[in-house]
């Protein structure tokens, strides 16, 4: 093995935290975007919606996104501070 | 009508028969007593002291000279095999046990009841057992029973002794003994009739021993009439196996075959039984002419024979009982796709035990709407869902347990056993899977279980007038039916590749079970205050509504983890995401707000 490699290597290996850490931040932001589509299209539905019962359940499905959102970001911003 | 002309015409009659009411009554009593105690400590006691055959014939013995009652230890015995406690060879043991501990009843009336004026005794205890039995505790309360119940045992004994003291002198029962095998088969079924009659051979044994201490009766006649109160003794096990189940019955059945085969080697061996009882109370020092304690050792005697000769032949027993009586053939259901094949590769193991609990939910869905009433075809057609509930009705004869048994126990077993042989050699991924599809399992057996909770109210409240109490019950078999309904659609919509729906769509429907809670809880303690229904009633339902509430929860459980096609990566990020209850209670009260604004 060259020594450049070899470099390469332990830089590799002293990096394993931070590239796991960018890892699953990728993962959650993953989640969040395709959290983010769901959103929009709910809130779409919503706007469209005439019916109070079925308002009441699309509103409340927002919420639900919304916190599952600010609970992603949350985790985001946690990992990224550590 | 018998009975009264007798009272009537014989007061020494009246006596002794007034003798056996005080002597069974204390036995109730000594029963009332310890039944104070169960619930608790003495079903742990029993299940340690059983495990073993040896431990269980200990425990039989011990517990029966304590309670001076072979027909509680056995009526207890069959209660706890009919709830699975016990198995039948230890059940057996105890039945063994309790046999000869009985005899200790004939030691204290023929050795201390009869030379002691042991009214003296008996009249302490009832004070001080009266005394604890107006306590407010209830461990003192029993112990007062116990002592009402010894303290009458040993008046009835007196009352016994005096009647057939006065007896005596007018009427010699000696007279009417029949020499020879026939005279035996009539003592012995005097001896049975009596025992089946009064239902307690440590009665007959009072009344045998002092009937022959003022030689009323002959020796001999007084050894049949103890081998048939032996016999007729099983009475109270056999009566109290009407009411359950077939394992009950057949240790109500060994119990029978075992005091008749004792009974009959005492019958055939009774010249040679007479000698050793001659022999061993000169060695312990009995009087030659002392009969009521040689009667007592008699009965020690041919029952430490029967135990010694059956021993051996216990697992023959059951065998051979279980072949008379068979049960309910049960068909259980065996696994279909965990198979060494599917052990071969980790992927294909995680396939199979995903196919396999989602067959084993497919039953605990069936037998769940069965239980509320539904039929599972219409639940999941168009038909409307209210129109349904109107149509349905709670069935009173499913029989969630034999269900359970037939169609979850087994293959829950396998799926358990197939993930503990291959979960811990595979990388993580799969095991995570395995993880997680074990814990859907559970989810589906607790599901299953708070059914069965749910039943026992949902068919006493099944003919209730009160209105209220009916809407409440139908609104838990409504929302039960509904989730599954929607969870339905959700598998459903996964299969045809909807990409829509994953772990975090759950919360929605964990939203939703929370929010229905939370309103059937405030609805019940309205109809509660406003003196709709009872406040017994609205117990029972808020108990029910908790069951309804951990039934979706796990409903949910399982379908998140059986529904949801998961790349693991991924979803391990979405379970980072999934709120927790905190969280759901605060989008309910957002969602709460977000209406007052509206």
């Amino acid at each position: 093995m060259g020594k450049k490699k070899l470099l390469e290597k332990l830089q590799e290996f002293l990096d394993a935290d931070q590239q796991e850490k960018i890892k699953h931040i990728q993962q959650i932001k993953k989640v969040l975007k395709k959290l983010k589509q769901k959103e929009r299209r709910v809130q779409q539905k919503l706007e469209l919606c005439v019916d109070t019962d079925k308002r009441v359940e699309l509103q409340q499905e927002l919420d639900i996104i919304y916190a599952q959102r600010m609970k992603g970001v949350n985790i985001v911003k946690q990992i990224q501070s550590l | 009508m018998i009975l009264a002309y007798s009272l009537w015409l014989s007061p020494d009659f009246t006596q002794i028969a007034a003798g056996v009411a005080i002597f069974l009554f204390g036995v109730l009593s000594l029963k009332r007593g310890f039944h104070g105690f169960t619930g608790g400590t003495l079903e742990k006691i029993l299940r340690r002291c059983t495990d073993k055959l040896w431990k269980s014939l200990s425990f039989g013995l011990v517990s029966t000279t304590l309670m001076q009652s072979s027909s509680l230890v056995s009526v207890l015995a069959i209660s706890f095999l009919s709830v699975g406690l016990l198995d039948l060879a230890s059940g057996i043991g105890i039945i063994f046990g309790a046999n000869l501990g009985t005899t200790a009843s004939a030691w204290l009336i023929a050795g201390f009841g009869l030379k002691v004026k042991i009214a003296n005794y008996a009249m302490p205890m009832l004070v001080f057992g009266v005394l604890l039995v107006f306590q407010k505790s209830k461990t003192f309360k029993a112990i007062g029973a116990i002592l009402v119940g010894m303290g009458f045992l040993f008046l009835g004994i007196h009352y016994m002794k005096e009647g057939f003291s006065v007896f005596r002198d007018t009427q010699n029962l000696a007279e009417y003994a029949m020499p020879g095998i026939k005279g035996l088969l009539l003592f012995i079924l005097i001896g049975v009739t009596t025992t089946v009659i009064i239902q307690s051979s440590d009665a007959t044994m009072a009344i045998i021993i002092t009937a022959l201490s003022v030689q009323q009766i002959t020796y001999e006649n007084s050894l049949a009439l103890a081998i048939g109160a032996n016999i007729g003794t099983t009475i109270t096990a056999i009566l109290s196996a009407i009411g359950v189940n077939i394992e009950g019955k057949r240790l109500a059945a060994a119990h029978l075959i075992f005091n008749v085969i004792t009974a009959c080697v005492a019958l055939l061996m009774m010249q040679q039984f007479i000698i050793a009882v001659d022999y061993l109370a000169r060695v312990v020092h009995i009087a030659a002419d002392d009969y009521t304690l040689k009667l007592a050792m008699f009965h020690t005697l041919f029952n430490v024979t029967g135990i010694l000769l059956l021993l051996p032949f216990v697992n023959k027993l059951v065998q051979f009982i279980k072949f008379i009586l068979k049960g309910e053939r049960v068909s259980v259901d065996k696994p279909e796709f965990l198979n060494a094949a599917a052990m071969a590769f980790p992927d294909t193991v995680v396939l199979a035990v995903h196919q396999e609990t989602l067959r084993l939910y497919r039953h605990a869905r069936y037998i769940i709407l069965k239980t509320l009433g539904f039929s599972v075809t219409r639940v999941f057609s168009e038909q409307d869902l209210q129109q349904l509930l109107l149509q349905s009705k709670v069935p009173d004869i499913y029989n969630i347990e034999a269900a359970y048994d037939r169609n979850i126990k087994g293959i829950y077993s396998a799926i358990i056993a197939f993930i503990s042989l291959a979960g811990f050699t595979w990388e993580i991924q799969q095991s995570g899977r395995l993880y997680w599809l074990r814990e859907a399992s559970r989810h589906i057996v607790e599901a299953v279980k708070d059914t069965k909770h749910l039943q026992k109210n949902l068919l006493l409240m099944n003919g209730t007038s009160n209105m209220f109490v009916k809407q409440e019950y139908d609104k838990i078999r409504y929302q039960i039916a509904e989730l599954f309904r929607e969870l339905e659609s959700i598998r459903i919509q996964v299969e045809q590749g909807s990409s829509d729906i994953n772990l975090l769509s759950f919360d929605l429907f964990k939203v939703r079970i929370k929010e229905q809670d939370q309103l059937m809880n405030s609805r019940i303690d309205g109809l509660i205050r406003e003196h709709k229904i009872t406040p017994e009633a609205g117990t029972s339902l808020i108990n029910d509504s908790a069951y309804m509430y951990e039934i979706k929860k796990h409903l949910v459980a399982i379908a998140e983890t059986l529904f949801v096609k998961q790349e693991e990566i991924i979803s391990q990020a979405q379970r980072e995401l999934v709120l927790d209850d905190n969280e759901l209670v605060k989008v309910i009260e957002t969602s709460g707000n977000d209406l007052k604004g509206a």
